[in-house]
């Protein structure tokens, strides 16, 4: 007989090298091209996140009724054909036929544009004292001139709101994502390792939870918010409502994992060396489980954003002053502002391209950490 | 609970229904919970509505309407009165209305079938070809084009795509995608004609509607397929001398067949989460844009009775679908 | 182990007879995550008609991609075949590497001019469809017969092969059969259109003893009764001992001797053919003591070694020689080559 193992399979080798476990899952995630590109876009929206202040150039809560909905101006980059970036000032005037308010760029006047402009006030990384800002306008403050991506009907420069919601609403996912991978992690550990009574009442109310439609369940529960509250407090609530449905599935994936790992081997003697069930739990069954959370985490994450997003829209979830994705698209809400107004729908863009990065590259990581799956 | 070798279909049929019961019991606890839960009732801001408009009554009118209610009881009695309401249909009096819940909601729940039901349909319709085809010729240039685009599909928020689907029919079309019926059936009593006619208009939203779904059951088809087609008797059919077709069509699709029902059931929730949203951004009249309006004027006995009825329909749906794959597929009801 | 034989006269095959199949120079090729995977490398044998080939190797060795590669039904999107595999058939000769797999003429020669056996019987038929309805299949596919006389012809071909009750068995299910009647409807579905060549990927193996040694026999009764050319692939050198006319000795993509059994076993030249019969527990040879195991164990094809594959585990390997040059063939006795640097002239 020629030597080979039980199952038929050929050996492995005992000398030659072979790689590592890590560097085929690098190896597999690298050959995505897709998810690599994603795990770049994802990773400048989380630049976005840390530098929303210095990116956006007007003060996001400045209103001014006499910059109403200036559609978004176009910039121009030579000045007599020098390179000079410049915007011209702005006219507000009024259609005498439709009476409808226009704004018409005064050619004579010339708004530098320059980098590293002072402009409002903030705190980089929420700690430095900071005025300096990526854009700004030399000579007119920007709030009153700039407007790369128009403004709002308060007159809010939509470029520097769109910042601040990149930054509000990715937070919300993660910190949504991280209530919900911890009540997944605890209610799926101990659910796939008890057993019994646990896990039947554990995956029943999985179930209940699971089969009512989240978007109207949500809507239920963000419509009970007290209006009185303050942004911090709603923030916090958004964050648990959205989170609620979401630690389910992460808690239904791991109880399996760990059902099948529970009758393994080592898990009967780590408890004959007597470690207790809590030990075995999370430190013995929990870190075989690490590639699966990482990209599950990594899916749910985008579910989360758009949760926000679809909770804000409805004027259900953050609301005003607060600034966050949904917030912004809540104005396209109506028909008139989609089709007047149309850049006000702009802030969907963003929202759309990063929910699609974070799924492209949850689906990479998946892949690559579980080729089979 | 593990479930006996022995277990016959009626055995099953019994358990799944009753386990039905109980998650549309507790969906019925918590949607009225989460009624009652914001500060106030109907009653506090019916007067404060009453007050703006200057017709103020008095406290002993205010104390009349919430005993009319039953808002001074006990929330246990309000909600077994509420229940004990619901099972014969009763939902009470919509206060924004002041019209019965029952008669208002079954206005609604036409249009409401109707999204959902073409929504899995063409999710459904568009998913078995396009995962059959991704799966024959994966690797090709069609199977990376189509999961590129359903990896969009199942990204991209319902309401994102129904916003810019608005945006551009608006833009280039000139057309209202909320416009449900024709102008000439906009007034008319349902017919034939009008049946038709709105079904011809929900096509867009039901896409809109049923592009993730389509796109997560073309994954779920394209994995169990190929699954199935390196499995070692489809190599002994090739080794016959089977077609590729042919034999793909018989042998790998019927056993993918199996999990892909299953999904029916888990796409239910789903589905009807989506078309709640899709039909409030395109102000299609569905039970959406009602329940929205409801809880912002915390019209409690509408909203509650249409979440309760939202959860019934999935909880429902689902218990359908079950019911279905355990008389094709006899190894579920050992499983489960 | 007994040689199973069928009252069978030793020279009744002829060594000299046109081949069936000519493999010349077979490379398959893999394309993995670790990159290009060179799974055999320029193999060529003859299957001669009425004969028994057995092509014998450890698993990975790449003798079932082999076969695979006859019936061309190797995996499409990772699997690169080149050199030649030339069928004969009457006066005409094919190469199987130049035509389309799902080709018409591809279709008819597999499953019609040859067929296949399968390791694993169970999974190798559909969970969900009949023995009957898949060997009527495979009948309707070769030839145009309706569903009343396809079936009688089925139920000819399960009588032919032992099986108890044909009738009955045509409407069971592959998993209410016992291991040896899968077997042996597996058998008779891939004999049901009469190939001149059958092809059996380690058809014992997944069978208890006693069953292997039926089928085996079972295998022989057969290709009298029918002139079959028979390729045997297994990794059990008793099973080619007992069962084959003719030997190839697969290591890690190459074959390293073949030749007729007989010589073969009398006088084997490669130092691993050599090791794989002292491992074999013999009934019939006086020998003592424990058996012998190959020291070291197989490089994974990915790893392949340069100069001859198995030089890392020969013990009489030429350092300077065989971890540099790949051994040619050399032709040691009437039909009888080894690829080995000990037995080359030069």
């Amino acid at each position: 007989m020629v030597p080979q193992t039980d199952n038929g399979n050929e050996m492995p080798p005992a000398t030659l090298p072979v790689l590592s476990p890590g560097a085929l899952f690098r190896r597999r995630f690298l050959r995505h091209r897709l998810a690599v590109v994603s795990a770049i876009v994802v990773a400048l929206f989380y630049l976005v996140v840390a530098f929303a202040d210095f990116l956006a150039y007007s003060d996001p809560t400045a209103s001014n009724s006499q910059r109403a909905l200036v559609p978004p101006q176009p910039i121009h980059f030579f000045d007599d054909g020098r390179f000079a970036p410049h915007v011209h000032g702005l006219e507000r005037t009024r259609n005498p036929e439709t009476y409808g308010l226009e704004y018409v760029a005064d050619e004579a006047q010339t708004i530098p544009v320059v980098f590293f402009a002072r402009g409002y006030e903030y705190r980089l990384l929420g700690l430095i004292p900071a005025d300096r800002h990526l854009l700004g306008t030399e000579g007119a403050p920007a709030e009153t001139s700039l407007f790369l991506l128009g403004a709002d009907e308060q007159g809010r420069d939509l470029f520097s709101r769109i910042a601040l919601a990149i930054r509000t609403s990715l937070l919300i996912g993660l910190a949504a994502v991280a209530v919900s991978i911890a009540a997944g992690i605890f209610f799926g550990t101990i659910s796939g390792f008890y057993g019994g009574m646990v896990d039947l009442f554990i995956q029943r109310a999985i179930e209940i939870l699971r089969s009512i439609p989240t978007i109207p369940l949500w809507m239920g529960l963000a419509a009970a918010i007290p209006p009185t509250w303050g942004i911090t407090l709603v923030y916090f609530t958004v964050t648990l409502i959205i989170a609620l449905v979401g630690w389910t599935q992460l808690a239904r994936e791991l109880r399996g994992r760990i059902m099948s790992l529970r009758g393994e081997d080592f898990v009967v003697a780590a408890e004959l060396s007597g470690a207790g069930p809590g030990r075995i739990m999370f430190v013995h069954l929990l870190p075989q489980t690490t590639s699966h959370i990482i990209a599950t985490t990594t899916l749910a994450i985008p579910a989360m954003i758009a949760s926000e997003t679809a909770l804000g829209f409805l004027g259900l979830g953050l609301r005003p002053p607060a600034i966050s994705l949904g917030v912004l698209l809540s104005t396209a809400q109506s028909l008139q502002n989609v089709a007047l107004y149309s850049w006000m729908l702009i802030p969907a863009i963003p929202t759309a391209i990063v929910i699609i990065a974070f799924n492209f590259l949850g689906d990479g990581l998946r892949d690559a950490a579980d080729p089979g799956g | 609970m593990r479930a006996g070798k022995s277990r016959s279909l009626g055995n099953f049929i019994l358990y799944r229904t009753s386990i039905s019961v109980v998650t549309i019991f507790a969906a019925s606890v918590i949607s009225f919970i989460i009624i009652q839960l914001p500060p106030g009732d109907f009653v506090s801001s019916y007067v404060a509505q009453l007050s703006q408009t200057g017709a103020i009554g008095s406290t002993e009118s205010i104390e009349q309407l919430r005993r009319d209610y039953g808002l001074d009881q006990p929330m246990v009695v309000r909600y077994l009165r509420w229940a004990a309401g619901a099972i014969r249909g009763d939902f009470g009096m919509s206060l924004q209305w002041n019209r019965e819940v029952s008669g208002l909601i079954g206005e609604y729940m036409g249009l409401t079938l109707m999204l959902a039901v073409l929504g899995l349909l063409l999710a459904w319709g568009l998913a078995l070809p396009i995962g059959l085809y991704n799966a024959m010729y994966r690797g090709s240039m069609g199977d990376y084009a189509f999961s590129a685009f359903g990896m969009i599909g199942i990204a991209v928020p319902n309401f994102l795509l129904a916003l810019f689907a608005l945006f551009i029919g608006f833009r280039y079309f000139n057309a209202d995608l909320g416009a449900i019926h024709s102008p000439r059936y906009v007034d008319a009593p349902w017919s034939v004609g009008r049946f038709f006619d709105a079904l011809w208009h929900m096509l867009v939203p039901a896409l809109i509607l049923a592009l993730a779904i389509m796109s997560r059951l073309v994954r779920v088809l394209r994995a169990n397929l190929l699954d199935e087609m390196s499995r070692p008797y489809v190599v002994t059919a090739r080794a016959k001398g089977m077609r590729e077709l042919t034999l793909v069509l018989k042998y790998p699709l019927r056993l993918a067949l199996n999990p892909f029902v299953s999904t029916i059931g888990l796409t239910l929730p789903t589905l009807i989460s989506g078309s709640i949203i899709v039909s409030m951004v395109l102000n299609i009249p569905t039970l959406g844009p009602l329940l929205l309006q409801a809880l912002q004027g915390q019209d409690m006995f509408l909203a509650s009775a249409i979440l309760l009825i939202l959860s019934t329909l999935a909880v429902v749906g689902t218990l359908l679908s079950d019911l279905l794959l355990s008389w094709i597929d006899p190894r579920i009801r050992l499983e489960s | 182990m007994r040689r199973i034989r069928v009252a069978r006269a030793a020279e009744k095959h002829g060594v000299n007879a046109d081949p069936i199949v000519q493999v010349r120079d077979l490379t398959v090729d893999f394309d993995t995550v670790e990159g290009r995977i060179r799974a055999v490398d320029g193999i060529s044998f003859d299957v001669l008609p009425r004969r028994t080939l057995g092509v014998v190797g450890e698993s990975g060795c790449g003798k079932s991609v082999t076969a695979q590669a006859i019936m061309r039904i190797e995996d499409e999107r990772t699997c690169r075949l080149g050199g030649s595999i030339v069928l004969r058939r009457g006066e005409d000769t094919l190469d199987l590497l130049g035509l389309d797999r799902d080709s018409t003429q591809m279709r008819e020669l597999r499953g019609g001019d040859i067929g296949f056996i399968f390791q694993e019987p169970m999974t190798s038929f559909s969970p969900v469809h009949t023995i009957g309805n898949q060997i009527i299949e495979a009948v309707r596919l070769h030839f145009n017969l309706g569903k009343p006389e396809a079936a009688q012809r089925a139920i000819e071909q399960l009588r032919d092969v032992g099986m108890p009750n044909p009738e009955h068995i045509m409407n069971q299910y592959a998993w209410e059969l016992s291991g040896g009647l899968r077997q042996r409807a597996m058998i008779a579905m891939a004999l049901v259109c009469g190939p001149r060549l059958l092809i059996a990927d380690e058809p014992t193996t997944a069978l208890d003893v006693t069953t292997q040694a039926q089928v085996l026999t079972l295998l022989a009764e057969l290709q009298d009764r029918h002139d079959m050319a028979l390729m045997l692939i297994t990794h059990d050198l008793g099973v080619v001992a007992a069962a084959a006319d003719d030997v190839a000795i697969m290591y890690l993509g190459c074959i390293v001797e073949r030749g007729p059994a007989a010589s073969i076993f009398r006088d084997s030249m490669h130092p691993y053919t050599q090791l794989l019969l002292e491992s074999l527990p013999s009934l019939t040879r006086r020998r003592r003591g424990a058996l012998k195991a190959i020291g070291g164990t197989v490089p994974r094809a990915a790893n392949r070694p340069g100069g001859c594959p198995f030089h890392t585990r020969c013990p009489s390997a030429i350092s300077g020689v065989c971890d540099r040059v790949l051994p040619g063939p050399t032709q040691v006795a009437e039909h009888h080559v080894v690829n080995c640097h000990l037995h080359d002239p030069q």
